[in-house]
């Protein structure tokens, strides 16, 4: 199944510099799976919203869906 | 010899007009460390519970903390703290800019200002030097003004100041108070206890201040920031606040409509991005800075704008903009300068507002309320009336002046229910339906709804240094988050009382390395985070004794249910997890679950037995629920 992710602000650099990206999963993957494709490293802390709704890690992603990964930081100590 | 401190705090009676200098120990400047800690430590020993806010009996203490003025990125802060006139509870703001470094440098470690002038006055402070100089001729400026007569005045063009405008004047209750006419000590009020002293400014400069027990490492750190710059601060020095507005739209965390609604088509228009390829001129910083995240606007037309004032941070431009259901950003720019101009909580302002603009759309208000202005969402024109017509406490802004908590009492009607506030605090421009450790935060912390010091938990899921090793889920508002509440809470609590900016991202070890290399103590992190549970306790304990209790603790109704539309339509903050959150906390606190107060044994394992002596509590946490209980049912009797 496909799946588009899109990202904003610093987090574009996880997508190549690009605004969005369209990924291959094998059916009843999880957003986990996303982050693991995408190499987020240990230190970032994102958000998730498919198809306009919050998620989480644990969410089962369905062909066609978008999901979008938001950076949530309001300045604040580094701690994540 | 001691460093970091120069072992004196003034003490200054504005209705009899005496000055005198107080010289507390090395014991208290390492027990409170600065800010809150010695705000909470005066509020507690000197007022008297049930006291008028807006009376002489109250007091304005003047705060930095031992950081404040060290050679050191983050290091030029100060706060304000008093009784507050909006909550009743205890009052704190926190400030940037030049003037707490100045203060420290001119000789001084605080100032607590008690009684009220005959007439209006300034403080002139200057290398030890105290005058109470004449402000006649100042009542009624904008601080613009009156900060450049004040400079001719005491003919130091370099003079720093702390000042209040109309707003203060007027005692609008949330008024705040500005350093160097950019920067806001913005919270719960502060300002209007200031213009209740007639007190309209305290204008600062000195030539010394404290030795640096180390300054090589300072050095050593501050060259870390230079060297770390983007890595650990993004592009705060490009854009600073407010850079990511579509975010927030897309996760539902932008307010929209009183916090009611999710769609805010354009949320770009008022992003920091629009801002520096329109109307930015510059970037500043405060004292000894390198992160530079301040904005300057500068508009011709359609609202002319002055630089003199900064610009708009993002709970401004959420407060005064998308709450309201505004996009434009020039008027957003001028609202801003407005309440730099008359010292009004930018955030207060806002809410008060768009509640307003609620009330109008269901006609709790209408036209014959508001002079013929046209209060619906989205209308930048009448915005901008309101924030006049609130400093100036003219037809509906006397109402608004009030706050949203005595507005909405008085509207009746119903209005209570569009009122969005904790404690009479209006939230900042997050919302606890997303972010759930807020929904603790909000209800739990002593002056309100402050964003500040809070768990934001999009961000913050784990602490691993501090053993949080395992991410807490994001609406999960159990014992995981209760703690990871308290840890991340008692570590920036911190910051508020050595006074440090949470936009210099120190961690915990460089905290730790700042303490030692300013003080020359041989401090760790452990007595630095006592030090951050001490003040959050003491700060607890003013407010039990002002009576507030267990149900003060709680969300206005509008979180308890989903947003309009968009990502948060599916979920709101559940109010049984919330009181369920409540009563963890107060357990992991050391707090009875009637009042939500201290105990002894808490208050003496924090060292400060005498904040037991002050207030009705008792050994044990049973016993203290008791009594609680006993107190409540006295209370109604």
């Amino acid at each position: 199944m496909k799946v588009h992710v899109k990202a904003y602000g610093i987090l574009r650099r996880n997508l190549n510099d690009k605004e969005e990206l369209e990924l291959r999963l094998t059916q009843s993957s999880t957003v986990a799976s996303i982050f693991r494709k995408l190499k987020k490293t240990k230190s970032e802390t994102w958000m998730v919203v498919v198809n306009g709704k919050i998620a989480d890690e644990n969410t089962i992603l369905n062909d066609g869906d978008v999901l979008s990964i938001l950076e949530q930081i309001r300045g604040g100590a580094r701690h994540t | 010899m001691v460093f970091g401190y120069n072992e004196q705090i003034l003490r200054i009676n504005l209705s009899t007009r005496k000055i005198r200098i107080e010289k507390p120990s090395e014991f208290f400047y390492r027990r409170y460390f600065g800010g809150r800690g010695v705000i909470a430590y005066y509020l507690l020993k000197e007022l008297k519970p049930g006291i008028d806010p807006l009376g002489p009996r109250n007091i304005l203490v003047f705060a930095p903390g031992i950081v404040t003025g060290a050679p050191i990125p983050g290091g030029g802060r100060n706060s304000v703290g008093a009784k507050s006139p909006l909550t009743g509870a205890y009052g704190e703001a926190e400030v940037g800019g030049f003037w707490g470094a100045e203060l420290k440098h001119s000789g001084f470690d605080g100032i607590v200002i008690q009684g009220k002038a005959k007439s209006p006055v300034y403080l002139w402070i200057h290398d030890g030097e105290v005058e109470i100089q004449d402000a006649q001729h100042l009542w009624g400026l904008d601080i613009g003004d009156s900060q450049e007569s004040i400079r001719k005045d005491v003919g130091e063009r370099l003079a720093r100041t702390a000042q209040i405008g109309k707003g203060g004047e007027r005692m609008v209750r949330f008024a705040c108070i500005i350093n160097d006419l950019k920067h806001s000590a913005g919270r719960v009020g502060m300002g209007a206890v200031m213009g209740s002293k007639n007190l309209k400014a305290i204008a600062a400069r000195g030539h010394g201040g404290p030795e640096m027990a180390d300054p090589k490492k300072l050095g050593e750190l501050t060259k870390w920031i230079l060297n770390n710059l983007e890595k650990e601060h993004g592009k705060m020095h490009e854009f600073g606040t407010g850079a990511m507005m579509t975010q927030g739209v897309l996760s539902g965390n932008l307010p929209t409509h009183n916090f009611r609604d999710a769609e805010f088509p354009n949320p770009e228009a008022i992003s920091a991005q629009t801002i520096k390829e329109t109307v930015r001129i510059r970037m500043e910083s405060c004292y000894f800075c390198p992160v530079r995240c301040k904005k300057v606007v500068k508009i011709e037309k359609p609202y002319p704008v002055d630089p003199m004032y900064g610009g708009p941070e993002y709970e401004t431009l959420a407060a005064l903009g998308s709450n309201c259901g505004i996009d434009d950003l020039t008027a957003i720019c001028k609202a801003n300068e407005l309440c730099q101009r008359f010292t009004l909580d930018t955030i207060s302002t806002g809410s008060v507002i768009a509640f307003a603009m609620e009330c109008f759309e269901n006609k709790l208000l209408t036209k014959l309320d508001t002079n013929g202005i046209d209060l619906t969402f989205g209308n930048a024109e009448a915005m901008l009336h309101m924030v006049e017509m609130i400093a100036k406490r003219e037809g509906i802004g006397d109402l608004l002046a009030e706050g949203t908590m005595r507005a909405a009492e008085k509207i009746g009607k119903g209005a209570e229910k569009f009122a969005v506030h904790v404690k009479g605090e209006d939230p900042g421009m997050h919302d606890p339906r997303l972010k759930r450790g807020l929904a603790l935060g909000y209800a739990v912390k002593p002056t309100g709804a402050d964003h500040m010091n809070n768990l934001h938990d999009t961000w913050t899921r784990s602490m691993p240094s501090f053993g949080i090793i395992e991410p807490v889920p994001l609406d999960d508002l159990g014992p995981k988050k209760v703690r990871l509440y308290i840890y991340k809470v008692t570590f920036e609590i911190i910051k508020n009382c050595l006074l440090l900016c949470d936009f210099v991202h120190w961690d915990e070890d460089q905290i730790v390395e700042i303490v030692r290399a300013v003080t020359g103590w041989d401090s760790n992190l452990w007595e630095i985070m006592k030090g951050g549970e001490r003040s959050i306790n003491m700060a607890r304990a003013f407010n039990i004794r002002e009576g507030f209790s267990r149900k003060d603790d709680w969300l206005p109704e509008r979180f308890f249910h989903p947003q309009t539309s968009g990502p948060l339509s599916d979920t709101a903050v559940d109010p049984n997890k919330l009181e369920n959150a409540k009563s963890i906390y107060y357990s992991m606190m050391g707090w009875d679950q009637v009042r939500g107060a201290p105990t002894r044994a808490k208050l003496e394992e924090l060292d400060i037995s005498w904040v037991a002596d002050r207030l009705d509590v008792t050994w044990d946490l049973c016993e203290g629920s008791r009594q609680g209980l006993r107190n409540s049912s006295k209370k109604f009797e």
